[in-house]
């Protein structure tokens, strides 16, 4: 019954975000459906996460009817309008034929296996990662307990907030808390197998982007690689929220990508709005969106990219912003700051020049040692770094400078991150040993993206077709 | 011209076949890993209740977590602290320590837990755990 019940919350989810983008959503090329389905659970989550949110604030208690009836009212508008053609939606067409070599069907058993496990392994237990039950579980118990959003508690009590960030951002917890009302109790074990659902995301969309321009065995070789990054599979069934910050992040700076190559502005809005939910997800979200601001910049001034550049930027600017906005107001009112910021930043102009000095030999250390770690990264790194010589070297396709220009500027920023943190060397050495992986997943499935543009070269469809790229 | 771009494209083939075999050796590691432990243990406790779950993974602390349930009202402000106090940073004992001060709040809600450092002195009651004791369950982390 209850696994009855999940099903059908993620069902709502999912035509939620399937009427949100048969409104808003109209691509000058056919997506194939599969595509859609992942599209629709990014922006189902997003709605459903802050519907919950926005309704907590009115005065009637949260439960299932009630937040189904706006969804209802959406569905009832959507069906008015597109009448029979609400469940049609025109087929991706291709003229190629797909010949899969009996290798590549090997490691496509290998990514359903992983897919299996991460699921299995998420069911398995409930939640057993400090940030997973302390920040985000903890928050959509309180939800779900109170049937509101507990404003005194984010204000008043001191006893909340050693488990959990008070300012972290809300969409994950209220998702889950949507959950719960469904399933009509707290229950770990399915809030974890609903984040693992963005494991199969990641996957998806990365198979998506890439399958537009490459030969299917080079496009599941890579899928393979991405599913077993080791950092990756740890992470995906505990609960953790980095997968749903990469799934966010990663599908937004893929979308922006394929607007700078088909120049269809319906991507540019689809990936400014999933960097403003990652935004929501994790306050690593608006380091990574500054950073995309950053490298669209630099894009837009080094590259002649034949699109708007001006709407470039304004999108990747404010529309992230315009969606995060009302955390950022809600911050500011309720006076909630970031603990270890809190007190320390005057001193701080004092003290770098000694602070970089002392901390820059550490994070190198610790940075270098973890990249190169195989149990955590398999070769990805090194792999990144081989590929990025070689780029330098004889690029294959320049555009590729944008993730470049987003791995290094995101790695810069956690570095500036860590020489400010308000700590002393010894607690500074644990810290980064506790979130260094977590930093360097976020940029993880960019990595292998960039590698997989430049090795790509033999197996692009327009090349095998021997067109000039 | 023509045979240097060929050299080319085979380079390109050999380094992505080279990359893969690599990759595949450590993949395949910890695939057989996570077979091992599917079949072992995962296929076998996915089944189990949420309850039975929590048990597994704290063990003794889960069953105390519920005891202290039942003696303290829903509301009820409460002092939680481990036994010995203070223990060393970085230590096995401090780790405890912090796992079950931290993780009292998830288990104990709508009751209140403060640390000791942040008690008001309304509070009147308080718990105190023993570290010492082998309260972790098979899955902790």
């Amino acid at each position: 019954m209850l696994f009855l019940r999940f099903i059908f919350s993620i069902f709502s989810i999912l035509i939620t975000g399937y009427i949100i983008l048969k409104l808003f959503f109209h691509p000058k090329e056919r997506l194939p459906f599969g595509e859609i389905i992942i599209l629709a659970f990014g922006i189902g989550v997003g709605f459903a996460g802050l519907e919950t949110l926005f309704l907590s604030f009115t005065k009637y208690p949260l439960n299932t009817g009630y937040l189904l009836s706006f969804q209802f009212m959406l569905l009832v508008i959507a069906i008015f309008k597109f009448k029979k053609s609400f469940f049609y939606w025109k087929k991706s067409y291709t003229d190629e034929k797909v010949t899969y070599s009996p290798l590549t069907l090997f490691f496509l058993l290998i990514i359903l296996w992983e897919i299996i496990y991460i699921f299995l392994e998420a069911f398995s237990l409930p939640f057993t990662a400090w940030d997973a039950w302390g920040n985000w579980g903890f928050k959509a118990k309180i939800i779900f307990s109170e049937k509101t959003f507990p404003l005194k508690l984010w204000t008043e009590l001191p006893w909340i907030k050693h488990p959990a960030h008070l300012d972290y951002p809300l969409l994950i917890p209220f998702t889950e808390a949507y959950i719960y009302f469904f399933l009509g109790q707290v229950h770990d074990a399915f809030a974890k197998l609903f984040c693992s659902f963005y494991y199969l995301g990641i996957i998806s969309l990365f198979y998506y982007h890439l399958k537009k321009r490459f030969n299917i065995n080079f496009v599941l070789v890579s899928c393979f690689c991405l599913a077993t990054i080791p950092n990756i599979l740890m992470m995906a069934p505990t609960g953790y929220m980095e997968m749903a910050l990469i799934f966010y992040i990663t599908g937004g700076i893929f979308y922006i990508w394929r607007y700078l190559e088909e120049k269809d502005i319906s991507f540019l809005s689809l990936g400014s709005i999933f960097i403003g939910l990652g935004m929501w997800t994790k306050n690593e979200g608006f380091s990574l969106w500054l950073t995309l601001f950053l490298s669209s910049l630099l894009m837009c001034l080094l590259f002649r990219l034949n699109i708007d550049k001006k709407r470039l930027l304004i999108s990747v600017l404010f529309i992230p912003l315009l969606i995060f906005s009302p955390w950022i107001i809600f911050k500011y009112i309720f006076g909630l700051k970031a603990e270890f910021f809190a007190s320390s930043l005057q001193n701080l102009v004092k003290d770098l020049p000694i602070l970089l000095r002392e901390r820059m030999p550490l994070i190198f250390n610790i940075l270098i040692k973890n990249c190169l770690d195989f149990k955590k990264w398999n070769i990805l790194w090194f792999g990144f770094v081989f590929t990025l010589i070689w780029f330098l070297i004889k690029p294959y396709k320049k555009l590729s400078m944008f993730f470049i220009f987003i791995i290094i500027l995101q790695i810069i920023f956690d570095f500036v991150i860590y020489i400010i943190w308000p700590v002393n060397l010894f607690e500074l050495e644990l810290h980064i040993f506790n979130s260094v992986d977590r930093l360097l997943v976020d940029i993880a499935p960019l990595a292998l993206f960039f590698i997989c543009q430049q090795l790509g070269k033999r197996f692009d469809k327009n090349y095998m077709k021997g067109s000039k790229i | 011209m023509k045979t240097k771009k060929m050299y080319i494209i085979d380079r390109n083939k050999v380094l992505i076949i080279m990359a893969l075999i690599i990759w595949c050796f450590f993949s395949f590691r910890m695939i057989t890993a996570q077979l091992k432990i599917a079949f072992k243990t995962y296929f076998k406790i996915c089944a189990l209740t949420l309850e039975q779950k929590y048990r597994l993974m704290d063990g003794r602390f889960y069953d105390f977590m519920q005891f202290c349930k039942e003696k303290n009202p829903e509301g009820d402000s409460i002092i939680f602290k481990c036994a010995p106090i203070d223990p060393e940073f970085r230590t096995q004992q401090w780790f405890s320590a912090e796992y079950f001060l931290g993780r009292s709040p998830y288990y104990l809600y709508p009751r209140k837990i403060f640390r000791e450092k942040d008690a008001t002195p309304e509070i009147k009651h308080q718990i105190v755990y023993d570290i010492n004791a082998n309260t972790f369950g098979l899955y902790s982390r």
